[in-house]
């Protein structure tokens, strides 16, 4: 049918002797330019003599329910002119097209519903955000409350899938860690030594880079690359399971999906991202040294002695964040994957909505952390 | 239509094969579905009907066999021409398939508004008939997928399947999930749609009451192959076992032809 529409376009000719409308081509989807035709109709038909006006179609003519509509149309518009249209001489197939048309009724799609506008929409926003973290408080209180029996009874949870979840979450981000953590030891090594090279004080490169690797470093680029990773890969984990509505299955067999789902992911993150920070620490001091000892000439056993000399509580300090970073990376992702609602389009967005929300919260907790540990002078 | 297509069937299929691994599903599976009827694709499950369907619509490629469709040789086809080709094929999936962050009446729109010159308003105008004829209430049009019931889905889908007023309309499982009343309703339509635009229909069926009240002809699957065709009073006639189990469902159910 396409083949004949392209080479056939819908037309249609008057002519007035008898007064009638012939069409001629393919009236169908493909082949149809709807607003020509209705134009076309309307101005021969005020070229016709008065009374009814008879249509016709050609031989090879084809009609589909696009051509009846338009048909229709066309009919609407001599009905305006006060013209009435005689459809009777039109061949069977055309009649029941016709018919199935007119039989579907009204065609015009009701009103969408006003989208918001102006202040409605500001109010939406902020009302938005306030459901969302009232949904986060709800979350938060939901995961306390099955986490706290099951503490009590630790043999009820989950450990089966907390061990996948700690060997995707851990054992895979292993090369990652450790290669970023060892270029960034690097990059501060440098640019620490390029200053205390001119004091000097080249000794003094092994201890910048302990500080500042393990109080700071270490940790956030642990718990950065696990909440691009991990975090928002349980946001789009759970947010299919909500589309597919296997968490709706969960649920009706009696199966908290919390405890089935979440607990496991945030216990996996708890005791994969201390791990991952003390592989990022070793990774982080290994690549410093590398470029205190290539780079400043430092020596390794000098290096290795500034070292061990320096204090436990740098290496506690650092760990320390890391179980709340994890709960942080492990709530937000399983709670934006649990608030999608339906469409495919809205994993997506859960799914960049907990990157961004874990980095953040990462960032800003890690610097009240800075300013507490400060005050306590540790 | 044309005369030249008045003689070609619809569907032509001879030698097929499809295999997963080691499992094969169809072996030297021949099928032809004249133009302007309403065909069901009957067999058990497991039997390889949605396998079938999925080489007919070119989502997958049979490992042997060939298939023409409308005429044309699928294998033979280039770029373009499958693509128009695809355009003359309607298809209501099993699940629906709607695109979830579409309302009903902007799904139905998507083909129109990417394969044909139509104007906006238009363009709603055909989406609205389409979604009426599927037997949709206009109020549930501007409803996302997943504020629908299944039976809503189903409908949704069939509308946005008839978009572009396809020449093959292929279904799967059409009435399942519907309920009596709807599902005879479904029926009627699909008749409806041969009558009116001489739609041929591939229908993929479980429901005995649309198998002996709204088909022209009746596919059996089984043995990789197709087994027995003809209407279902002949089918029900035959003395293969498999047709024998298939049919013999039905003197336990409901024995009245519904009429139409
Ligand atoms: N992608 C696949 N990989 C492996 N095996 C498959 C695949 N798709 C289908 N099969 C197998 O092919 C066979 C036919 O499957 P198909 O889905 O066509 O069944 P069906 O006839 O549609 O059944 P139902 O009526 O239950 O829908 C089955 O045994 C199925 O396990
Ligand atoms: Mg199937």
């Amino acid at each position: 049918m396409d083949e004949i529409a392209a080479s056939f376009p819908a037309r249609l000719h008057a002519t007035s002797e008898p007064a009638r409308l012939v069409l001629e081509g393919a009236w169908t989807a493909a082949g149809m330019r709807a607003e020509v035709l209705i134009a076309a109709a309307a101005q021969a038909l005020s070229a016709l003599p008065e009374g009814p006006v008879a249509l016709e179609a050609a031989a090879q003519a084809e009609v589909d329910t696009v051509g009846a509509l338009v048909l229709e149309h066309i009919a609407a518009e001599a009905g305006r002119r006060g013209r009435s249209l005689d459809f009777s001489g039109l061949p069977s197939n055309w009649q029941a097209t016709l018919a199935l048309v007119e039989r579907a009724g009204e065609h015009t799609p009701p009103p969408a519903p006003e989208p918001f506008s102006g202040f409605a929409y500001i109010g939406k926003v902020a009302v938005d955000l306030a459901r969302h973290y009232r949904d986060m408080l709800a979350f938060i209180g939901e995961v306390t409350l099955h986490l706290l029996p099951l503490l009590v009874r630790p043999w009820r949870i989950r450990w089966d899938s907390v061990i996948v979840e700690i060997e995707a979450a851990g054992v895979r981000a292993i090369p990652i860690v450790a290669l970023l953590s060892f270029l960034i030891g690097v990059v501060l090594a440098y640019q620490a030594g390029v200053t205390l090279d001119r004091f000097g004080a080249n000794v003094f490169i092994a201890d910048m880079i302990g500080v500042v690797v393990m109080r700071e470093m270490g940790p956030m680029i642990a718990a950065i690359l696990v909440a691009g990773r991990t975090g928002s890969s349980y946001a789009a984990q759970l947010g299919s399971m909500r589309v597919t509505q296997e968490i709706d299955a969960l649920r009706s067999l009696a199966l908290p999906p919390v405890e089935m789902l979440v607990i496991p992911r945030f216990l996996a993150l708890a005791i994969t991202l201390p791990l991952l920070t003390t592989l990022a620490n070793a990774a982080g001091v290994l690549g410093g040294m590398v470029v205190a000892t290539g780079g400043f000439g430092l020596d390794w056993t000098v290096g290795l002695q500034r070292l061990g000399r320096l204090e436990n509580t740098h290496y506690w300090v650092g760990l320390v964040k890391t179980p709340v970073f994890a709960t942080v990376i492990a709530l937000i992702g399983c709670q934006a994957g649990m608030s999608v609602r339906g469409s495919a389009l809205e994993v997506g967005r859960a799914t960049t909505s907990s990157v961004v929300q874990a980095i953040f919260w990462v960032i800003v907790l890690d610097a009240i952390f800075s300013i507490a540990f400060r005050r306590l002078g540790l | 239509m044309s005369e030249v297509s008045e003689e070609t069937p619809a569907i032509e299929v001879h030698g097929l094969c499809n295999r997963f691994g080691a499992h094969v599903v169809h072996e030297g599976l021949d099928l032809v579905v004249p133009r302007g009827k309403v065909v069901s694709l009957v067999g058990g499950s497991g039997s390889g009907k949605t396998v079938l369907l999925n080489n007919l619509i070119m989502l997958t490629r049979p490992a042997a066999g060939s298939i023409r469709i409308l005429g044309r040789d699928v294998e033979a086809l280039g770029r373009e021409e499958r693509i128009r080709l695809q355009l003359r094929l309607g298809v209501m999936f099993q699940q629906g398939a709607l695109f979830t962050s579409l309302t009903v009446l902007e799904n139905v729109m998507l083909p129109l508004a990417e394969h044909t010159r139509l104007p906006r308003r238009l363009r709603e105008e055909v989406a609205m008939l389409k979604i009426r004829l599927a037997g949709l209430d206009a109020e549930a049009v501007h409803r996302y997928p997943r504020e629908l019931s299944g039976g809503m889905t189903k409908r949704a889908a069939l509308a946005r399947a008839l978009a572009l007023d396809p020449e093959i309309l292929f279904l799967d499982e059409p009435t399942s999930g519907l309920d009596p009343v709807s599902a005879r309703a479904f029926d009627r339509l699909v008749l409806a749609l041969r009558d009116a635009l001489g739609v041929t229909i591939f229908q993929i069926t479980h429901d005995l009451d649309s198998i002996f009240g709204a088909s022209d002809l009746v596919v059996f699957l089984a043995r990789k192959k197709v087994l027995a065709a003809g209407t279902a009073e002949e089918l029900a006639q035959r003395s293969e076992p498999e047709l024998r189990a298939y049919f013999s469902a039905r003197a336990g159910g409901d024995p009245s032809t519904p009429t139409l």
